[in-house]
């Protein structure tokens, strides 16, 4: 193995999308990502529970939207050209999350990622698993598995 | 082709070129001419059986799982009512509709409020047997729904009454049967 590979195996290198939501900037892992879609209205769906936005068709499938501002604890945003549906996998699970906008994909080693600072018992906090000072700018890391607890992902399962 | 098939096909026909006459794809309230009032209660009379108030059958209508309802019995499709209560799209199926009708001041005898969906009504569907009335704000058309069109719900923990999922028109499959049971 030479060097280069070596360090690679010491310190992956993982590649990050990232999105804008409320004014900061948060990453999911590229590999869950499916696809980024415009925005297209999102159907609502009585008796869903408050963090399910809706639904949309994708190629025949119905896809929920996450109402990911009201799982980050933020306002209502209003809809923009800039506005995005981000397709995610998460185990068995392909769901959409609403975003400000997507702005890139960057490239992070392991070591560059910190551990997210305490915030008490602040719920949003516990789908962070990261943070990391890119260009200056702090870049959130998701957890996106933990964005739902499990009973939420069942029920979501039985929507 | 079966007979059945057959029928359906002319009935749909038929029903298209109604459609078509009137120009209708979306009407509300105020723009609803009375020839497409004529024909929900036309369609409304031929296809479902209709039990006038004091002949309705006393015993409750306990109403089996919906998915048994429509799937096991070999359905595969079945006719519904397309309208919309609030900013929600709905179906709900026909055979549980005896009449549509628009509302005013004599419709306050039984009320039946969908807890998800609220919003100002305008029309009353009807329920068979009496079980009931459904406040609706629009009406816009009567048309056939394939199963296989239907992400039916396995696990109904929440708003059972939600059977499924139509995923074209993207929205709700209502059985108001078992909102009636959950409610009495």
């Amino acid at each position: 193995m030479n060097m280069l590979a070596q360090k690679n195996v010491e310190d992956p290198i993982l590649q990050w999308v990232t999105f804008r939501l409320g004014g900061e900037t948060y990453g999911v892992n590229v590999m869950q990502v499916q696809e980024v879609l415009r925005y297209t209205d999102v159907a609502s769906v009585p008796g869903a529970p408050t963090y399910v936005l809706g639904i949309i068709n994708l190629r025949g499938n119905v896809v929920t939207v996450m109402d990911t501002r009201q799982r980050f604890s933020l306002d209502h945003g209003e809809i923009t050209d800039s506005t995005r549906i981000v397709i995610v996998e998460t185990g068995e699970h392909t769901v959409g999350i609403l975003v400000d906008s997507v702005a890139e994909v960057v490239y992070l080693k392991q070591s560059e990622v910190e551990n997210p600072p305490s915030t008490g018992h602040d719920e949003s906090a516990r789908f962070i698993q990261g943070v990391c000072n890119k260009n200056d700018e702090l870049l959130i890391l998701v957890d996106l598995e933990k964005l739902l607890t499990g009973e939420e992902w069942s029920e979501l399962e039985s929507l | 082709m079966s007979t059945l098939e057959t029928e359906l096909e002319i009935s749909l026909d038929e029903r298209l070129v109604c459609y078509e006459e009137a120009n209708l794809n979306t009407v509300s309230e105020t723009t609803l001419p009375s020839v497409f009032t004529d024909y929900l209660d036309l369609l409304l009379e031929k296809g479902t059986e209709l039990y006038p108030y004091d002949l309705a059958p006393a015993e409750s209508i306990l109403p089996e799982l919906s998915r048994v309802q429509y799937i096991d019995k070999g359905l595969s499709q079945f006719e519904c009512v397309y309208c919309r209560i609030g900013r929600h799209d709905l179906l709900i199926p026909l055979d549980s509709i005896q009449r549509i009708e628009k509302l005013d001041a004599h419709h306050e005898r039984y009320r039946l409020n969908i807890p998800e969906c609220e919003g100002e009504s305008h029309f009353i569907l009807q329920m068979m047997r009496n079980q009931g009335n459904i406040y609706v704000h629009s009406v816009a058309k009567i048309l056939w729904v394939q199963s296989e069109d239907i992400l039916w719900r396995d696990r109904q923990a929440r708003a059972p009454w939600f059977v499924g999922t139509h995923k074209l028109l993207l929205c709700r499959l209502f059985d108001p049967n078992l909102l009636v049971v959950e409610i009495s």
